[in-house]
């Protein structure tokens, strides 16, 4: 190792742990205590608060919350953004345009998202519903009713990822080879055989990556739901982000806020893992 | 490649409808946000939403005119900048080290830096929350910079490498050969190539601090609060303020289509290099 490398190396190294490494470590210690936001005194107690978990309904809810909001929404995502992927990368008048149209919402800070998403499924305002009634759906007030409400948030979540899955599989797709393509015309496969048997199978690392990552940022969900429901009607759009800040920051037990933050920490790892392991036992991830 | 004409005529039909109903799903909604900004509130509940209107612009001059907004904005501005230069001023040499250096448990260092990355941000605010009150950063910009930091340097240090990585060994080698240090040589030869890629990098770095909600939210209360919080605040006014709310969402939104569209080339890079390298 140069001398140098010490000389670029600690400063990063010094930063990361103070402000990251020591704060997920106080996380977990904490996790064993009964801390109280604010308080001095706190005991240390043991698995106490894990196994209080294991029987509190409303965290169970979130789990399931988030698992629902962020599985739904990343099938709508890979799904609608491999597609508009294909469509962006055809030789085709449009598609130039598709590329920087369709991007549009990344722009938008999250925020934003949220609002013109709550604007939009709002009852007062022309917005979804209008357009349902152009075809003569009667919409729902959508933040009255858990499905509906759930609905509003997997469609804002979804349309504000769709446009990053579709930058990164484009991408993928401009990377390929076109021999096996040619080669597979050459033997006579039409464009679906084509699609399924050369096309998915090459982009496979790709489309595993993405999903992955996407993954990840979903899990994470709380803006969205901040803004567009408050967790609401009841707890039925509360996911684990959002319940973990209820419990920490409304109701002040930092305690056991922090053993379900550690849940959460172990829950996305373990689906990022196990994505991982997939990928690597069909051979799509070296 | 083989097909017929007919063939060819319906599968672009095919192409144009997917296209428009893609265009509309994604420009629709951002559109209706301008008009709102831009119409008085009774234009707004009109339905069917008119599209032809005398745009006023009333709703920008009451944004402004509201109480620390301009504060607001200050304060996304330093904080986006402060947390960006700091970490690029690390980073990026850490990052030249993570490409160069051939020191044991590189990788494993590597993937520690993305692997903290998955850590949800409420679990970060917990702790900063307690030793921000402790020692009274709680409420400043300061303590918002610390805090974005603990992204920003990850983001620099990742993009950073996989620039670092594209430069040809060769380069080091010839200044080394030119009796050059090893400092003089990251500093004269290596950085200038990669200048292009830090901006891109460090305006990266920018939208994802001036992007940020949680933290804000949660660790400011009257002086450090960011626009983006403060926005959501007139949504938790006592009657929703929609106008105000449309036109601020389009204040916010400026800047950060502003530096896409300079970042451009950069950001499909950026977003595609990990995959690749699988």
């Amino acid at each position: 190792m140069r001398r140098i490398d010490y000389l670029f190396l600690i400063p990063a190294l010094v930063v990361l742990v103070a402000l990251v490494a020591l704060p997920l470590g106080q996380v977990f210690a904490q996790s064993f205590t009964n801390t109280k936001l604010l308080a001095a005194s706190k005991q240390f107690v043991g698995f106490a608060n894990y196994l209080k978990l294991i029987q509190d309904k409303r965290f169970w809810n979130s789990v399931t919350v988030t698992l629902l909001l962020a599985s739904i929404s990343l099938v709508l995502q890979v799904s609608v953004g491999l597609g508009l992927a294909i469509v962006v990368q055809k030789d085709f008048v449009l598609s130039r345009l598709g590329r920087s149209l369709f991007v549009v919402p990344i722009v938008l800070p999250p925020v934003v998202v949220a609002i013109v998403w709550r604007l939009l499924f709002s009852s007062v305002l022309p917005g979804i519903n209008y357009f349902l009634s152009l075809v003569g759906i009667d919409g729902p007030a959508w933040f009255d009713h858990g499905w509906s409400a759930r609905f509003a948030i997997i469609i804002a979540h979804a349309w504000y990822c769709v446009p990053y899955v579709m930058l990164m599989l484009l991408a993928g797709l401009e990377s390929l080879p076109l021999e096996p393509v040619s080669a597979a015309y050459v033997d006579g496969a039409n464009g679906w055989q084509i699609f399924v048997f050369i096309t998915l199978p090459m982009l496979k690392p790709v489309l595993i990556f993405t999903t992955i990552y996407r993954a990840v940022q979903a899990l994470k969900i709380f803006g969205l739901v901040y803004i567009m429901t408050g967790g609401g009607p009841g707890v039925s759009t509360e996911p684990m982000s959002y319940h973990i800040w209820r419990v920490g920051f409304a109701a002040y037990k930092v305690g056991y806020a922090s053993t379900i933050a550690v849940m959460m920490f172990f829950l996305i790892l373990v689906i990022v893992l196990g994505m991982g392991w997939y990928g690597r036992r069909t051979g799509a991830i070296r | 490649m083989y097909q017929t004409k007919l063939h060819r005529a319906v599968s672009w039909s095919a192409l144009t409808i997917i296209f428009l109903i893609a265009l509309v799903v994604f420009i629709y909604p951002v559109y209706w946000l301008m008009t709102i900004s831009l119409k008085t509130l009774i234009e707004a509940f009109r339905t069917p939403p008119s599209l032809i209107f005398i745009p006023t612009f009333r709703h920008y001059v009451r944004l402004f005119a509201q109480e620390k907004f301009l504060l607001y904005f200050l304060n996304s501005i330093i904080m986006s900048l402060g947390a960006t230069l700091v970490a690029l001023l690390v980073g990026v040499p850490a990052a030249y080290s993570l490409s160069r250096g051939t020191f044991r448990g590189k990788n494993a260092l590597l993937f520690a830096i993305l692997a903290t990355q998955m850590a949800p941000p409420i679990l970060f605010i917990i702790p900063y929350f307690t030793v921000y009150v402790r020692i009274k950063l709680i409420d400043t910009r300061l303590g918002m910079i610390i805090i974005y930091l603990s992204f920003t340097l990850a983001l620099v240090i990742w993009s950073m490498r996989a620039f670092f990585d594209d430069i040809p060994g060769e380069l080091e080698d010839a200044a080394k050969i030119d009796g050059a240090s090893d400092f003089q040589t990251f500093a004269r030869i290596i950085v200038p190539l990669v200048a292009a890629g830090a901006v891109a990098a460090g305006i990266t770095s920018i939208i994802l601090c001036w992007n940020q909600f949680v933290f804000p939210l949660i660790l400011t209360r009257h002086r450090a609060v960011t626009a983006t919080v403060a926005l959501m605040k007139f949504l938790a006014a006592e009657a929703e303020d929609w106008g105000l709310m449309a036109s601020g969402s389009i204040v916010l939104t400026l800047p950060v289509l502003f530096f896409s569209v300079l970042i451009r080339k950069f950001l499909t890079r950026g977003l595609i290099a990990g995959a690749l390298k699988g």
